[in-house]
């Protein structure tokens, strides 16, 4: 898998998963489709919809170790990373255990961008952690996945809080939540760059145009596609 | 607090008999079931072996004769912890079992004392007033400096610089001596089991310079003393070696025979072909007797932070003809003699490398913990952790599937208190987390700032439980139980 990894990767292996409430163990190479289960109202946050969901369910078990185990759940449900794909762009810095992270944006339904993510990592705890992050951020909007903060991640309770030592170099929770930011950033900047570029292909054509016949008029309209 | 009573160690075994007063009346002291620990005067009153010493914060009262009669000791870790008020303390429900020492160590209550008093009594500026406040901090720092020269037996006071810390003290000499002696060509050879802080400085100078890096290799876990004296030759220039390694935990000894890199040796081989030797002594100076003149190093760098002293303060000893020829590091004021518009005149060791108002309190309080630390002896503190090191050597080695890196104890090769190891299928990070989380152990999991050691081990990261001599065999009893139990519970959940 490339760096920047392919959306259609993550649309052909969301197409087969299940939705999250019938709770059975999924096959390894499935995404978890949080987002499919039922459509949101519009304007409700999927992403902090989500987080809040988790945070519920790691609240209801009132034994830390019972919450231990359930991350490691967590870390057995993320699919299948392949092998390709841990190269050093797509490695997390910062992490005492190694994590990787692939990141893609899909145009998939609606023509609204949304952020894709799969990560692994070679500890089971941060696994556990990876996973969580990525079924609250998986599918979400790049806007949800840039206003979310390694705080909010501390709702969960969870060894390891993400909300303690916020700065270590240590803390996977602030570690991979920064590393999907800047590769969000990094992804909707080229795109707008692409998107100015092919608008600037089609002014500079319509200005060939039109200028052919009206020179020194005003500026042209973008020539119809027809 | 039943999760608590798991911390009561098992019945004492015949491997104990190793240590003094390991009955479990003793383990009062360093294990206790509830969540405060037995006040000092509690203690001093209810054990019978308190009327033969003095147990004060006053490290100058500080006594730890042992009892002439036949009753029982009581181990150093035991009569040292009452000193350092962080470890009585509830770390995630269970009594704190702090296992990372190699990493910093804990400050006795002298040497907070120490702090305390110099910002409440008499800070000033050093140096430079002539007022009774500067006088006094003046006077506090320079014996802080003389302290610590007489702590490693320097020649001379003004071998002494004070730095932050010993990345510092290394920097300076690449950056002073280095630049300055060193050419294209060049070689400085060092161990693929030092430090990042004994190695990025000379990748840096090396680049500006011209000069090359030659690593020793590992042999049998240690480095490979044949392929050292390869190494030698007339470019060679520059020796930098571990006095004890952070991960390893090999002694790089003075006098022992039969053990791996013997440092003495590597000096005498190291001068017969010209080059100087920088020793890094951050896990020795703590630990054990180190004698500057005895070992002739040229240079050698601790940090205050790891031998009881707060962070921020460190030292380097260098060979006053060495320091006297060598320029500035930073500049600024202090370190000056003159200045003019277009040049100035520089001052001589050690002001000549301290450049800026010092670490004046942190300073003093590495003086206050060199007190503290000869009021109990270093011999006396290596020979217990020496002790403390072999069980917890053997007693990690009883763990099913794990592997713990350096070389075996026996009666030529001592190992410092500290074990780096990794279990099979488990990640050394997941192990520390679960320590941590689950049964208050503090162990260190990652690569140690040693990241070209652990590529040569064959490894990402290990995890290490480093010990100091406030550390009690019944704490690695502790640290044992629960580390069984972190692997059953991972072994289960996979």
């Amino acid at each position: 898998m490339e760096a920047t990894a392919d959306a259609r990767w993550f649309r052909a292996a969301s197409r087969s998963c299940a939705p999250r409430r019938q709770r059975r163990r999924l096959p390894a190479d499935f995404v978890r489709c949080v987002h499919a289960a039922r459509p949101f109202p519009a304007g409700v946050d999927r992403a902090r919809h989500r987080l809040g969901r988790l945070a519920n369910e790691f609240r209801s078990l009132p034994e830390p170790l019972d919450r231990v185990k359930r991350l490691l759940d967590y870390a057995s449900e993320l699919p299948a990373f392949p092998e390709a794909g841990r190269v050093p762009a797509n490695a997390v810095s910062g992490c005492t255990a190694r994590v990787w992270l692939a990141v893609a944006a899909d145009d998939g339904e609606q023509g609204r961008t949304r952020m894709r993510f799969a990560a692994d990592s070679d500890s089971e705890i941060a696994k556990g952690f990876c996973s969580c992050i990525v079924t609250v951020l998986d599918g979400a909007l790049p806007e949800e996945v840039l206003e979310m903060t390694t705080e909010d991640f501390g709702a969960l309770e969870v060894m390891g809080s993400p909300a303690r030592a916020v700065n270590s170099r240590v803390n996977t929770w602030n570690n991979v939540l920064i590393s999907m930011q800047k590769r969000t950033r990094e992804l909707m900047a080229a795109r707008e760059e692409k998107e100015e570029q092919q608008e600037g292909g089609r002014f500079l054509c319509g200005t060939w145009r039109r200028s052919s016949s009206d020179r020194g008029a005003s500026l042209p309209r973008i020539p119809d596609k027809s | 607090m039943a999760a608590s009573l798991c911390h009561f160690p098992p019945a004492v075994s015949s491997s104990s008999s190793l240590f003094v007063g390991s009955k479990s009346r003793s383990l009062l002291l360093a294990v206790s079931p509830f969540k405060h620990f037995p006040s000092k005067s509690s203690i001093s009153a209810s054990l019978p072996w308190t009327r033969s010493y003095a147990v004060s914060n006053d490290a100058a009262a500080f006594s730890v004769a042992s009892p002439s009669d036949l009753r029982e000791s009581p181990s150093l870790g035991e009569i040292t912890r009452p000193d350092f008020p962080i470890l009585r303390q509830v770390v995630n429900g269970f009594n704190l079992v702090y296992f990372d020492n190699a990493a910093t160590s804990q400050k006795p209550s002298s040497v907070i004392k120490a702090l305390s008093e110099y910002y409440e009594l008499y800070n000033s500026n050093v140096h430079r007033g002539v007022h009774y406040l500067s006088a006094k901090a003046t006077d506090a720092y320079e014996e802080a400096r003389n302290k610590v020269a007489n702590f490693v037996n320097a020649a001379d006071r003004r071998e002494i610089i004070f730095t932050r810390n010993a990345t510092e003290a290394i920097n300076l000499v690449a950056y002073s001596w280095g630049a300055l002696n060193l050419r294209p060509g060049d070689e400085i050879v060092l161990t693929i089991a030092e430090h990042h802080s004994s190695i990025v400085p000379w990748q840096i100078v090396a680049k500006k310079t011209g000069a090359v890096l030659k690593y020793v290799e590992l042999t049998k876990e240690v480095p490979d003393l044949d392929q050292f004296k390869g190494l030698l030759s007339k470019n060679t220039k520059l020796v930098v070696a571990h006095h004890v390694s952070n991960v390893l935990a090999n002694l790089t000894p003075i006098t022992f025979s039969g053990s791996v890199l013997p440092i003495d040796e590597i000096v005498d081989w190291s001068h017969k072909v010209g080059a100087k030797v920088l020793v890094d002594a951050c896990q020795s100076v703590p630990h054990m007797v180190v004698d500057v003149q005895k070992l002739n190093v040229d240079f050698l760098v601790a940090s205050s932070h790891k031998m009881c002293g707060p962070t921020g303060a460190g030292f380097l000893y260098g060979k006053i003809n060495l320091l006297s020829s060598m320029p500035p590091f930073l500049g600024g004021g202090e370190m000056i003699t003159d200045v003019f518009q277009d040049y100035s005149t520089y001052a001589e060791p050690p002001s000549r490398f301290e450049a800026g108002t010092p670490a004046i309190a942190e300073a003093i309080g590495l003086g206050a913990a060199i007190d503290y630390l000869s009021s109990i002896g270093m011999e006396k503190i290596h020979n217990y952790e020496k002790k403390l090191s072999e069980y917890l050597y053997y007693q990690l080695s009883s763990v099913p599937n794990i592997h713990i890196y350096g070389p075996a104890p026996s009666d030529t090769v001592h190992r410092a208190a500290l074990c780096a190891f990794n279990v099979d299928n488990i990640h050394p990070t997941d192990i520390a987390t679960f320590l941590d989380e689950q049964h208050g152990v503090a162990v260190r999991s990652g690569h140690h700032c040693a990241q070209p050691l652990h590529r040569a081990l064959g490894v990402n990261a290990s995890a290490r439980a480093s010990l100091y001599f406030y550390n009690t065999k019944e704490e690695v009893d502790t640290f044992i139980q629960a580390l069984k139990d972190t692997i059953e519970f991972f072994t289960t959940a996979a």
